[in-house]
């Protein structure tokens, strides 16, 4: 119970985002409509997969450091559950794309960047799925991990300050910018993604736990 | 420990030019493919292309090109010789040998394409000294960016396709920067900013190569 004080948390914030984010006020503009809702929710999965994926480069890094098979399973889940919310960020995003941009799929900095980030974590799978052995496959998922993350960061932090995006606070800066979050839409939108990273890392904790008692189990 | 630090990075690189020069299938494996690829750009376009077009096939040719230059850099290294090395160098001292190989290779590579395209497919770019430089800048990155997926491919003992399917989602950055950089030297105007990113990514890939390798290369 007192452990699990972080899952009950994220379990009530992303409850919290689903209740306020579908019933609360938010500011009317044109073409956004009540399409801006997505925001707590498309954005979230975003949050949520760097998060997880972060982890995965973390526990890479402590599986070289110490050759610990259980940083393996983490890196390996958390990489899982990363993806999963990439797809879902993907999906979210192209609805709402449809409906804002008009077309499913635009030719984006964001996009280009998320569809090299899912690429690069389904080659890793594909590395770890051709190794036999469970310690080189430990090392050498690591180590592309750990490459292939900071090459995604720097990527999808630099490249877009070279191109115009049609996401908001592009075309020179690629985060957020201050003044284009209504103070109503943040007592939402911060909750829900802190929210959505917790409920991420439960499922990854899950994940984990039962990755690591298959291994034990034997047969 | 003394006998590993004996060996300097320059001997081990002049060892494997030699080597390179003694066996020389994979250099003219490589000298083909350019040559096909740059033939079967021409069978596709045989009215010449725009320079956007030919900037963009240019750009996939030296990516695969360097793809398939690098994919057996580290065979030799396979079998017996893998303990000879093991016992002799220090696993840095091959990195940083093997990346002056790559980088040579790819930036050679280059050249060669380049010229082949000019014969095959004419010479739109406008800023022709801006734009070689640029390519050679874009090709440094990619051999430098191959020789960790390279040393990754072949440590799994299935090489062949792995190393297409590694490679390519992390060359994309590379690539777009490549290929937006090309546009604008082929325009005429002055990218520098893109040549120094390219220069950024190949040498951030070098670092991450140059600090993961020792946990690839042991066993």
């Amino acid at each position: 119970m007192k452990g699990a004080l972080w899952k009950w948390l994220g379990a009530m914030l992303v409850f919290y985002a689903l209740i306020a984010g579908m019933l609360l006020p938010v500011p009317r503009l044109p073409i956004l409509n009540e399409t801006i809702r997505n925001l707590y929710f498309h954005v979230g999965m975003w949050f949520s997969m760097l998060s997880l994926w972060g982890g995965s480069a973390w526990f890479a890094l402590l599986q070289l450091r110490t050759g610990d098979s259980k940083s393996d399973l983490k890196s390996n889940a958390a990489a899982e559950v990363g993806f999963v919310f990439g797809i879902l960020g993907l999906l979210t995003g192209m609805l709402w794309a449809q409906f804002t941009w008009g077309k499913f799929w635009v030719n984006d900095p964001k996009l280009n960047g998320t569809a090299m980030s899912l690429l690069m974590y389904l080659a890793y799978f594909v590395l770890r799925s051709s190794v036999d052995d469970p310690n080189r496959r430990a090392r050498l998922s690591a180590v592309y991990n750990l490459f292939a993350f900071v090459l995604m960061i720097v990527f999808i932090q630099v490249l877009p300050r070279f191109t115009d995006s049609l996401h908001p606070g592009n075309g020179g800066n690629p985060a957020f910018s201050q003044y284009d979050l209504d103070s109503g839409m943040r007592t939402v939108f911060y909750p829900a993604m802190i929210g959505w990273i917790l409920l991420g890392y439960w499922i990854l904790d899950l994940r984990a736990r039962i990755r690591f008692l298959e291994l034990k189990t034997p047969g | 420990m003394t006998k590993s630090s004996r060996v300097a990075p320059i001997h081990l690189f002049r060892f494997l030019i030699k080597l390179e020069g003694r066996q020389r299938s994979f250099v003219f494996q490589s000298l083909v493919y350019a040559l096909s690829t740059a033939y079967i750009a021409s069978l596709v376009f045989p009215n010449g292309a725009n320079a956007q077009t030919w900037n963009g096939l240019l750009w996939m040719t030296l990516a695969f090109n360097a793809i398939t230059a690098s994919t057996h850099s580290f065979d030799r290294e396979a079998g017996p010789r893998y303990f000879y090395l093991l016992g002799l160098v220090k696993p840095e001292t091959l990195f940083l040998s093997k990346w002056a190989v790559a980088v040579l290779a790819s930036v050679s590579l280059a050249l060669l394409n380049l010229f082949l395209f000019s014969v095959f497919l004419g010479w739109p770019a406008q800023n022709a000294l801006g734009y070689t430089l640029h390519s050679l800048c874009g090709a440094m990155g990619f051999g430098a960016l191959l020789t960790t997926t390279s040393a990754l491919a072949s440590r799994t003992g299935r090489n062949l396709g792995l190393m297409a399917v590694l490679s390519l989602p992390l060359l994309v950055p590379s690539l777009i920067v490549g290929v937006r950089g090309g546009e604008r030297f082929a325009l005429g105007l002055s990218a520098v900013e893109y040549s120094l990113g390219s220069l950024g990514l190949g040498l951030l890939a070098t670092a991450l190569g140059y600090l993961l390798f020792p946990y690839l290369w042991r066993d």
